[in-house]
């Protein structure tokens, strides 16, 4: 029996279904399978966790050992042989010149496409809806610039139809083409994705600066992610994108998701009530800054999160560099089961200082 | 080309070209001149009236170190020998790191003493401690009339105008990363002009064990405060501060040495304020898992604050370069003094020491691979500026000899 034969107990069609309870038991079990398996047979992450002096099998969640997400730019953590690599996704994070390698064998590709979609589709609808991608119509032509963003564009292109792209080459908006498209599928119901920043900075603000506007229709649903740094920069918040995008753009549904290339598919993604949720596939725990002690509800801390998915890396329980705040579990007033929580941004770097420096001059 | 200069007031909107031309032409003051030495206790003393200052515990350090009595040390240090004349270099370029720390200040200021006109390069955008300095700088230096000679500037990162300094400058000074220097290297000085590089730096405290299981419970303490001086100050990050301690000793006292010195450690860090962000005990956690991979890791013996990893008695090859201070020591035992020395390399700096006297010491230094180690103090004295530095005497570097035969 290989390892994702377990998902058969999951309902694909219902993503957002498992109550806590049975949440813990399944979750522990493959959790501690998966722990085993990495330990197995990859010897840095072995050595890691006998370090650390976390426990092999955990008896709670908040047992299950973590790593900390910034170990995949250091180090090669692959728990299958390297021949059974069947690509390998790469991220440049924001300390810069190091790259995250996130190695995948072939079922774990495809499982991740499969969770993907079922979280995806629980938001869409199991047709396909016509699709504006927001952003540059090039951006799967150059492979040489085949980036986490491309490769995003490509995962999230499965379930639209009819793809538009908003942006030419220059990332200039298409005016002419998009009103086009919205009259023909307005009443249709359009699917757009794209990336926050690009979405506000090349749809929303390109909009606003020409004085114009674009109307995707009532059933209109946005599906955005890849971080608000840009936007929190400039002050801008949840509220006022969704605010301005309904007036500039008439998109209705507006859902942010939170995820990273090295937890690829089960993305956590935001409710109708703005909070993001773990799915059947995912969990999360938010830890103490300093002592990584887990927290409960309402306190702010680093999370770490948690993945069914990663078998041929030991990406499954991840300490992260963002902070957030756990709000509840199983009782969203939007109905689906599971922890939902907000992300407040990244854990402020520790400051260089001293005689050396760390910037190219 | 957009250069901006801080100090001296009278500079603010001047043009670099000009400036570099001006200061080039001038001509180099005697060293220790009285006008540079009533300069430089000037600009310490107002550092020290000023209240503001107890908030700037460093910089408390830096004008002390320019009180009168040493600056007439320092003096003595530079007096001509034999029939040398010694005489300033011209105009040195000094390229600060881009988190400013008080040590260019000395750099520079020593560099003033021995009569240079200085071009210092500071990043924008620094602190308020940066702020505080600068406009003593620009007070003290309007009414020294030597504004001529000391001159504060920034640029965002241009090599244009890096080459352009360099061009004229007859010594250029660089403290920075390895990449800083690597980059700054690559751009031509004079044919005649010299350089000085201060790069990154790894330093160590060696104790004793048996010194150290010795100790009476109050000298203990003692040791353990000036161990915390040296390493818990600035968060690790000044190249002196000791990242790794080295044991010397049997293996069983080495191991009741470390309990006891950390237990009393951690008494001390209980009655001290220390900084400890979720940033640093992120690194701290980073590089624990990073160092657990390596062949030489023995144990994680502690994870909170301080983190300390125990290693084998071998070279520490790559698992120096995942240490990022932050309150992160590692731990080596060695049977006795050579055996460590051995294990350094020339990224070694500070050597900071309990337990060994200096002639003890000097009889192992030997021992040492080349270029391996530039400094040894007593632990709690990590930190103390002095005017050699990375194994080079900044007083004579600062100056020439102009041999007379007659």
């Amino acid at each position: 029996m290989s390892y994702y034969d377990h998902f058969a107990e999951l309902d694909f069609d219902r993503p957002y279904a498992l109550p806590a309870a049975d949440k813990q038991r399944l979750f522990l079990a493959l959790l501690n399978e998966l722990t085993a398996h990495h330990a197995r047979h990859s010897a840095p992450y072995a050595k890691i966790i006998a370090s650390l002096g976390q426990p092999l099998v955990a008896a709670r969640m908040e047992e299950l050992p973590f790593i900390p997400v910034r170990l995949f730019k250091h180090l090669d953590l692959l728990s299958v042989p390297r021949s059974e690599v069947f690509k390998t996704l790469t991220s440049s994070g924001t300390s810069g010149q190091s790259v995250s390698k996130i190695y995948l064998g072939r079922d774990n590709a495809a499982m991740q496409t499969r969770i993907l979609g079922s979280i995806v589709s629980s938001f869409l609808g199991k047709q396909r809806s016509p699709m504006v991608v927001v952003d540059a119509d090039n951006i799967l032509a150059d492979r040489r610039q085949f980036n986490a963003r491309a490769a995003g564009v490509l995962g999230f292109s499965m379930y639209g139809k009819d793809i538009a792209y908003a942006l030419d080459p220059d990332m200039a908006l298409k005016m002419e083409a998009l009103e086009a498209y919205c009259a023909k599928y307005r009443e249709t119901g359009i699917y757009a994705f794209g990336f926050t920043f690009v979405v506000w900075k090349f749809l929303c603000q390109a909009l606003e600066r020409s004085n114009s506007r674009l109307d995707f229709g009532p059933g209109s649903i946005l599906i955005h992610g890849g971080g608000w740094k840009k936007l929190a920069d400039e002050s801008v918040s949840n509220e006022v994108f969704k605010a301005r995008l309904l007036e500039r753009a008439g998109l209705r549904r507006v859902h942010n998701y939170y995820g990273m290339v090295e937890q690829t598919g089960s993305i956590y993604m935001e409710c109708e009530h703005g909070h993001l949720h773990t799915s059947n596939y995912s969990d999360v725990i938010v830890r103490d800054p300093i002592s990584f002690k887990p927290l409960p509800a309402g306190q702010e801390g680093v999370l770490q999160v948690i993945s069914l998915l990663p078998y041929s890396y030991p990406g499954h329980s991840l300490l992260t560099e963002d902070v957030g705040v756990l709000l509840g579990e199983d009782d969203c007033p939007c109905g689906r089961m599971g922890k939902y929580f907000h992300v407040h941004g990244r854990l402020k770097s520790a400051e260089v200082r001293g005689c050396s420096d760390v910037r190219q001059f | 080309m957009n250069v901006q200069f801080f100090v001296p007031s009278s500079a603010a909107g001047s043009d670099i070209g000009s400036v570099l031309r001006g200061a080039a032409g001038g001509k180099v003051l005697a060293p220790f001149d009285p006008a540079l030495v009533d300069f430089v206790t000037a600009f310490g003393k107002s550092i020290l009236l000023d209240r503001e200052s107890r908030n700037y515990p460093e910089l408390v350090v830096l004008a002390n170190f320019f009180r009168p009595a040493n600056i007439a040390r320092l003096k003595n240090e530079l007096a001509p020998q034999g029939g040398a004349a010694c005489l300033a270099r011209g105009l040195v370029f000094h390229i600060a790191p881009s988190n400013v720390d008080s040590v260019f200040l000395y750099s520079s200021l020593l560099s003033l003493l021995c009569g240079n006109v200085n071009l210092i390069r500071i990043s924008r955008g620094a602190g308020p401690q940066l702020a505080f300095v600068l406009d003593k700088l620009a007070r003290t230096l309007e009414q020294s009339g030597l504004a001529d000679r000391f001159f504060v500037v920034t640029y965002e990162h241009d090599d244009a105008i890096t080459s352009l300094i360099s061009s004229y400058c007859h010594m250029r000074v660089v403290w920075g990363g390895d990449a800083t220097v690597r980059k700054i290297r690559s751009l031509p000085l004079r044919p005649t002009a010299s350089e000085l590089c201060f790069p990154d730096r790894f330093s160590a405290a060696m104790l004793r064990a048996e010194a150290v299981g010795g100790l009476e419970a109050a000298a203990l303490d003692e040791l353990c405060s000036r161990f915390y001086n040296d390493a818990i100050w600035f968060a690790q990050q000044a190249c002196s501060s000791p990242r790794l301690v080295a044991w010397i000793g049997g293996a069983e006292e080495c191991a009741a040495a470390r309990q006891r010195f950390w237990q009393a450690f951690d008494q001390v860090l209980q009655r001290k304020e220390y900084e400890n962000t979720p940033g640093m005990a992120m690194d701290r956690l980073v590089t624990a898992c990073l160092a657990a991979t390596e062949p030489s890791h023995r144990e994680t013996a502690a994870l909170q604050f301080p983190t300390r990893i125990l290693l084998d008695s071998e070279p520490l090859a790559a698992v120096k370069h995942y240490h990022c201070g932050n309150g992160l020591f590692y731990e080596q035992c060695f049977g006795a003094v050579p055996e460590f020395l051995r294990t350094m390399t020339d990224q070694e700096q500070t050597l900071s020491v309990f337990g060994y006297g200096a002639q003890e010491m000097a009889l192992s230094l030997g021992e040492l691979p080349m270029r391996a180690l530039d400094r040894i103090t007593r632990v709690g004295q990590a930190l103390d500026f002095g005017y050699i530095w990375d194994g080079c005497n900044l007083l004579h570097a600062f100056t020439r000899r102009i041999d007379i035969q007659l």
